[in-house]
C-alpha cells in the first residue's frame, strides 16, 4: 500500500516536471496552423489505483492541475480540465468494464490491461479533458472551430506520447 | 439526520465536484479580468527558482550562439556611442540632464508564445529596481510590459498578450496608431485605428510613438506588410511584421523612464 502511493507520488511530480519544463517548451507552431498542444499530465490521474475512492481522486486531481496551473501561468484552467477528468474517471470505467470485473489492487496501465482496452480508456478520458481544456481557454474570446480544432489535432499527438510512456515504463502499482 | 447522511453518500463526489469546478471558474475569470494571478503565476517564488535552475542548464546548450549574438550587439552601441560621442560634444556635468531612460539588462527565464494572454518572466525585480508598467525591449524591437513584481523575479506581458496595446506610429507619414495582438501569429501583430485618409505603402516602417512614458519614441517595431480597411469604423488596420522574434528571446532590457513621474504629474493635472 505505501509503496502505491510512493509510486504515485513519483509519478506526480515526473509528470509534472516533464510537462512544464520540457513539453511547454516545445512549439508545434507551423505558420498560421497552432492546433498541435502536448498535454500529457493528466496521465497521472488515468493511473490513480482503482481502489482508490473517488473523493480523493477529485482532490488529487485538482492538486495536479493547479501545479501545472502555476507554470503555465493559468490559474484555474488546467485544475479545472482535470477535476472533470477525474469526475469522469468511474463512469469510463463502469463502461469499459471487462466481463470478469476489476481486480481492485490493480491501477488501470498497460501492465495489468491489453494494448486495445488501454488506447480505449486513455482516448475517451484525453478527448474530454482535451474538450474541457480548450473550452475553459475560449471562455472569453475564441470560437467554436478553435476548440475543435485544437481538440482534434492535440487529442492525436497526446495520445502517441501517452502510449510512448506507458510501453516505456510500463507502471505496475 | 440519517436521510441527509444518505443523501450525502450519494451525491457526496458530485457535491464535492461542482464545490472544486467553481473554485477552479472563479480563479480563470479572476484572472481574466485583471492580472491578479501574482499568487498562482510564475513569478511565484517556487516555481520561479525552479525554472531559472532548469534555465541554467540549457543555457549551456545554446552558448556559441548567444555569444555570437552579444558580441554583435555590443560592437554595434560601442560604434553607436562612438559616433555620437562626436556629434554631441557635452560638458559633464550637462549629460545627467538630458539623460531621460536607464536601460537595466535581464535575462529571460520563462517565456510562453503558444497561448492567448502570453507572459515573460525575468531574472529581476522590485530588490533590482523593476517597477509595475515599465517597458521591456531587446536589441531588436520592443518586447513587452512589467505587469507584476515579485522581489527578485518580475513578469511582463507579452507582445503576443490580447491585452496589448502600445502607441506606435508610421515613420514616414507620422500617423499614430494602436499596436494590438489577434491571437494568431507569432510574428505578426496589428495597428488599429489608423485614419483612412492615409496613404500606406507596403514596407513602410513602424516605430514607436513615445506618447507614453513606458517606451521611448522612435524605436523601431517592424515593417507593414498587409493593409486592410476595417468595415465597421472605415479605418485602417494594418498588419504590421515584427523585426524581432519573441520565440527566441534571451536578454532583454527594461526601460526606466527618469521623467515619468514628471509627465504624469502634468497630465493628470489637466
Amino acid at each position: 500500500m505505501n509503496n502505491s502511493i510512493l509510486r504515485n507520488i513519483i509519478r506526480f511530480i515526473v509528470l509534472l516536471l516533464v510537462q512544464c519544463l520540457v513539453l511547454k517548451g516545445i512549439d508545434l507552431r507551423i505558420g498560421e496552423f497552432d492546433y498541435l498542444h502536448i498535454i500529457i499530465y493528466h496521465l497521472f490521474i488515468l493511473l490513480l489505483p482503482l481502489n482508490m475512492p473517488r473523493w480523493s481522486i477529485l482532490i488529487a486531481a485538482f492538486i495536479m492541475g493547479i501545479s501545472v496551473d502555476m507554470f503555465y501561468d493559468s490559474p484555474g484552467l488546467n485544475a479545472s480540465a482535470a477535476v472533470f477528468t477525474a469526475y469522469l474517471r468511474k463512469p469510463v470505467l463502469q463502461f469499459l468494464e471487462p466481463q470478469g470485473g476489476y481486480n481492485i489492487n490493480e491501477i488501470p496501465s498497460l501492465h495489468h490491461f491489453d494494448i486495445s482496452w488501454i488506447i480505449i480508456y486513455t482516448s475517451i478520458l484525453t478527448f474530454a479533458h482535451l474538450l474541457w481544456y480548450f473550452s475553459m481557454q475560449a471562455f472569453s474570446f475564441v470560437f467554436f472551430f478553435d476548440i475543435v480544432l485544437n481538440t482534434i489535432f492535440s487529442f492525436i499527438i497526446s495520445i502517441i506520447f501517452m502510449m510512448i510512456y506507458q510501453f516505456i515504463i510500463r507502471p505496475k502499482y | 439526520m440519517q436521510n441527509l447522511l444518505l443523501l450525502f453518500a450519494r451525491v457526496g463526489n458530485l457535491i464535492l465536484f461542482i464545490v472544486l469546478e467553481i473554485l477552479c471558474i472563479y480563479l480563470i475569470v479572476n484572472y481574466n479580468q485583471e492580472q491578479k494571478g501574482i499568487y498562482i503565476n510564475s513569478s511565484n517564488i517556487m516555481s520561479a527558482s525552479m525554472l531559472k535552475r532548469y534555465n541554467s542548464f540549457t543555457e549551456y546548450l545554446k552558448l556559441g550562439d548567444k555569444n555570437d549574438r552579444l558580441a554583435e550587439e555590443n560592437s554595434k552601441l560601442l560604434e553607436e556611442l562612438i559616433n555620437l560621442k562626436s556629434v554631441i560634444q557635452l560638458p559633464e556635468e550637462k549629460v545627467d540632464s538630458i539623460r531621460r531612460f536607464r536601460l537595466m539588462p535581464a535575462a529571460v527565464i520563462n517565456n510562453s508564445i503558444n497561448q492567448k494572454n502570453n507572459k515573460i518572466t525575468i531574472n529581476k525585480g522590485a530588490d533590482q529596481g523593476i517597477k509595475k508598467g515599465q517597458g521591456v525591449i531587446n536589441n531588436e524591437g520592443i518586447v513587452g510590459i512589467i505587469s507584476d513584481v515579485s522581489s527578485n523575479y518580475a513578469t511582463a506581458i507579452s507582445l503576443l498578450n490580447l491585452q496589448t496595446n502600445i502607441s506606435v506610429k508610421l515613420k514616414r507619414t507620422k500617423e499614430i496608431g494602436e499596436l494590438q495582438w489577434d491571437g494568431r501569429s507569432v510574428k505578426r501583430l496589428t495597428m488599429n485605428a489608423v485614419p483612412p485618409h492615409v496613404e500606406v505603402l507596403q514596407g513602410d516602417s513602424v516605430i514607436t510613438s513615445g506618447y507614453s512614458t513606458i517606451f521611448p519614441g522612435d524605436l523601431f517595431v517592424g515593417v507593414v506588410e498587409d493593409v486592410k480597411q476595417d468595415k465597421r469604423n472605415g479605418f485602417l488596420s494594418l498588419e504590421v511584421l515584427l523585426n524581432n522574434d519573441i520565440s527566441r528571446l534571451d536578454y532583454v532590457y527594461v526601460i526606466e523612464n527618469l521623467k515619468a513621474m514628471e509627465q504624469l504629474e502634468l497630465e493628470a493635472d489637466e
